[in-house]
């Protein structure tokens, strides 16, 4: 069994303990709405999201890192190391549209969708999972051709907990393979009301998302760019990246998916597979419940030595939708709670004074 | 009305029905030939149509009528109405099913709803949507009514068939139709059927189980000391014995069953009796007969009895719930909770039940003095045959032996105590309640080791908008109406308002069912805001997190 301090950042943060599916609220949005409890959650939730979207909000770098940047006033200074920081544990998670780039080729012939169409459809995905990231406050580390990369962790108390971190970085995973079900049920009824049924039943005609996570605990965070010369004025423009082979690994675990997608049994097949490095399952260490699966391993071989990293995956079909919070990942791992218990302190009830019964 | 009726009455007339008065039809099915070798003729009873279903009498089968021992035992669908005489029940042709007064439910559809009736009996394909649940050709058109367990069921079932068994079974003394009353010596096997008034009177029958707890319990509430008692004979039949009618049961019975011994003194003979209903499960009947149908010198004479049962419900919520405070809003809880059926309910209160709690509280006026956890603890678990889910404790043990605990305790001192002493360290879930003068604000916090404490609740509604604003406004219409009234002695009491304070812990029930599901809460807190005249509350709920200015985070 792992130590985690998970419920202290929950009691802190309560938005690991909100009992209601972030997906909904940023899909459905505010207008289908089953009861006022739902529409309650859906505010919660959006003004979350909204928070996370206005505040410091930025996409590449990282936050907590990105001052590192402002360090920099000659070249050298990039290759300094008092201007990194070593030993940073990262999750990260490498999210990727399978398949899309082919789509555009379809534009003319048979003419099904146009360019805008497809420019929409990934504008959706891309800002689903930017929200999601936020939602659990994940960095957007870049977005890549047709993806997202997403690190986890960092130097705010949410951080301060490694499980946590993967914790966090699964959750929101499984939103993001959640969002494959809503995007194409999008997509069927678009192609539906185009009177092009057969193709809606089609899963090539799809949506399908690749999700890979890996944890990195020894990440060196450091900037990268080059120095410009604006009006005699000597400035760094560039950004702070993540370097760790294990960085880097989430998005090579994609290019396994077709291996793991062959295993799976029963259909739909899409939105289903996480994959994932054996650090990660390490460092979750998911417990009887969680069917984790061995998949391959990544061998390499450099200056007479060969390095070797296995693979896993695991079918979240079971798991989409039903673990919402961080204490049902918990359950899910051998893990438990070693947060400190609040000390004897002196008294200060804040009650106003009223009469109250029962 | 008159359209409606007129209209059927003349589609009847041309199937061929003609009328014997001015409402009721009577005809043939089919109107010519046969459905698998099978005619039958009917009554239509047309007494307040169309809001009131017709009435389907069977009347003859194949040109018959001794109906009692014609109709195949397969046949669905049927009520027999009995009359003491079996010979001479009437049979219901049950075919109108979800009747309500329509056009097009005319008198073609009537006509076709038995033909279809028939058309399955004789071809035993149902369609499923007439095949609804439905009461067994028994009667139970009856006065009197045995009470049987699922113990009871249960040991029945593992009788011998065809053997006859023995059980004493308490009822009210008998009432002639002279007018005298049977004597409590005398067994009430021993007087005459056709002597004892079943119309007039209502008799329980409640058999002698003294493993069984509730049995005990009804008959002293619903029979008293001064009981009677009657000899039943318990009898299960053969899985191969088939009837329909109860003419057909009781020669089943007199012909594969030695009852012939039975003592002389026996002057009506009851029965208790299991057989194999038509979809093949168990069934159970109760009736008491002539003694001249045992010695086959008379016809068959019957009195049936209505038999119900105590459901063995499953667990609703699977928890042991700790209730500190069983005051107004605790007893509602507790009350709530037996019939949601708890695994186990513990209750905590040093208080006493004082005159100025009787009708704000689920115990009367015949508990006063008593100690409110105990009086609960016995009203809860008699009323409800909970004998093994109710117990009255301390509020340490409560705290030690329950899954979760709420906490409903009078005042704000007490609440301090719980919150910031006696359960300060505590690791299960505390689910705290109180209300307002009024009930015009009602609050819930849960509290667990994931979220704030309760004073990070108070700090919340400091600097939270919307928790301010509700607080606000309820102060605001607090202040507009008397919060107390005061009693004789000058003492004030807060004023209630009894349907939200029921509200308030249907609430509370609702959380507990739902954590017992899915072992966490759907929020952290939630507030009702009523408006002095508002029926309907307006909730506000969110999530409680540690609050930086909370004593318990060193703030």
């Amino acid at each position: 069994m792992k130590a985690s301090k998970y419920l202290s950042i929950v009691q802190k943060n309560p938005r690991y303990r909100v009992n209601y599916n972030p997906i909904y609220a940023i899909l459905e949005g505010l207008y289908v709405q089953k009861s006022s409890e739902e529409l309650q959650h859906k505010y919660l939730i959006n003004e979350i999201i909204n928070e996370e979207l206005t505040k410091d909000f930025k996409i590449g770098g990282h936050p907590d890192y990105d001052y590192l940047l402002n360090e920099i006033k000659e070249e050298k200074d990039f290759y300094n190391e008092n201007n990194q920081v070593a030993n940073v544990k990262l999750c990260s998670l490498f999210i990727d549209l399978r398949n899309f780039t082919k789509r555009a080729l379809f534009v003319q012939d048979p003419g099904i969708e146009t360019i805008q169409e497809i420019a929409k459809l990934k504008q959706k995905a891309i800002s689903t999972w930017i929200k999601l990231a936020r939602y659990y406050q994940g960095h957007i580390h870049s977005i890549t051709g047709d993806g997202l990369m997403v690190l986890i962790g960092g130097k705010k108390p949410e951080d301060e907990d490694e499980w946590t971190i993967g914790a966090r970085a699964f959750l929101i995973a499984l939103r993001v393979l959640e969002s494959a079900d809503f995007l194409n049920d999008e997509l069927k009824q678009t192609l539906i009301e185009k009177g092009k049924e057969s193709y809606a039943t089609n899963s090539h005609n799809l949506l399908n998302i690749k999700v890979g996570i890996e944890y990195s605990p020894e990440t060196l965070m450091n900037p990268q760019g080059v120095i410009v010369n604006i009006n005699g004025e000597k400035k760094p423009v560039g950004e702070v990246k993540a370097t760790a082979f294990e960085i880097d690994f989430s998005a090579k675990l994609l290019g396994y998916y077709n291996d793991a997608e062959k295993k799976l049994d029963g259909s739909p097949k899409y939105g289903r597979i996480l994959l994932f490095g054996e650090k990660y399952k390490e460092l979750m260490d998911f417990n009887d419940e969680i069917d984790v699966v061995y998949l391959s391993e990544y061998s390499r071989q450099m200056f007479d030595t060969t390095q070797t990293r296995k693979l896993y995956y695991m079918d979240c079909k079971e798991l989409k939708y039903n673990i919402i919070t961080l204490e049902d990942v918990a359950k899910k791992c051998n893990v438990y709670n070693a947060s400190e218990t609040a000390k004897n302190v002196s008294i200060n009830i804040a009650r106003e004074e009223k009469i109250q019964h029962g | 009305m008159d359209n409606n009726i007129n209209g059927v009455k003349a589609e009847l007339e041309k199937l061929g029905f003609s009328f014997v008065d001015e409402t009721t039809a009577y005809g043939r099915v089919p109107e010519r030939g046969d459905i698998n070798g099978y005619y039958i003729h009917v009554t239509i009873e047309l007494n307040n149509f169309p809001l009131s279903q017709p009435s389907i009498t069977l009347v003859k089968i194949n040109g018959k009528d001794d109906l009692y021992r014609r109709i195949p035992i397969n046949w669905r669908h049927l009520d027999e109405i009995i009359n003491i005489n079996p010979k001479l029940s009437v049979f219901k042709i049950c075919c109108l099913h979800n009747w309500s007064a329509k056009r097009e439910y005319n008198g073609k559809y009537i006509y076709e709803r038995i033909y279809d009736w028939l058309n399955s009996n004789v071809t035993s394909q149902w369609n499923p949507e007439e095949d609804l649940p439905s009461f067994r050709v028994l009667p139970q058109y009856t006065n009197s009514r045995l009470y049987l367990s699922d113990y009871f069921i249960a040991k029945l079932r593992e009788n011998k068939p065809k053997i006859l068994y023995q059980c004493n079974v308490y009822h009210e003394p008998y009432k002639f139709k002279s007018g005298a009353k049977a004597s409590l010596q005398k067994q009430g096997e021993k007087y005459e059927l056709t002597d004892i008034d079943f119309e007039k009177n209502f008799y329980h029958y409640i058999p002698d189980m003294p493993q069984e707890q509730k049995f005990e319990i009804i008959k002293k509430l619903r029979l008293g000391d001064k009981c009677a008692k009657s000899h039943f004979f318990v009898l299960r039949l053969p899985r191969h014995s088939r009837f329909k009618t109860f003419y057909q049961l009781l020669t089943i019975i007199r012909d594969n069953i030695n009852i012939k011994n039975l003592s002389q003194e026996m002057k009506n003979i009851p029965f208790i009796v299991m057989y194999t209903g038509d979809k093949g499960k168990d069934e159970v009947v109760s009736f008491i007969t002539n003694r001249g149908y045992v010695d086959g010198k008379s016809d068959y004479l019957v009195q049936p009895l209505a038999i119900e049962s105590f459901s063995n419900r499953p667990i609703g919520v699977d928890l042991t719930v700790g209730l500190l405070g069983v005051g107004s809003l605790g007893s509602e809880v507790a009350s709530l909770l037996v019939k949601k059926d708890t695994r186990k309910i513990l209750l905590s209160d040093f208080d006493f039940l004082r005159a100025d709690n009787i009708g704000r509280h689920v115990l009367g006026a015949r508990y006063l003095g008593n100690k409110k956890s105990i009086a609960l603890a016995n009203e809860l678990k008699i009323n409800f045959f909970k004998f093994n889910a109710l117990t009255a404790v301390t509020d340490e043990e409560a705290a030690e032996k329950a899954d979760i605990l709420v906490v409903t305790v009078g005042n704000n001192q007490s609440f301090d105590q719980l919150a910031f002493n006696k359960l300060w360290h505590y690791k299960k879930p505390v689910i705290w309640a109180w209300t307002s003068p009024n009930n015009i604000l009602q609050e819930i916090v849960i509290t667990t080791p994931s979220s704030g404490c309760l004073n990070c609740y108070y700090e919340k509604i400091k600097t939270d908008p919307v928790l301010k604003q509700i607080q606000q406004n309820a102060k605001d219409e607090i202040k507009k109406y008397p919060s107390e009234e005061v009693d004789v002695c000058g003492n004030p009491h807060t004023i209630s308002q009894m349907e939200r304070m029921v509200f308030l812990a249907t609430q509370i029930v609702s959380i507990l069912s739902y954590y017992s599901k899915h072992g966490k809460f759907k929020f952290d807190y939630v507030n009702y805001y009523w408006g002095m005249d508002d029926i309907i509350p307006t909730p506000h709920f969110g999530y409680l997190e540690a609050h930086p200015s909370c004593f318990c985070q060193g703030g």
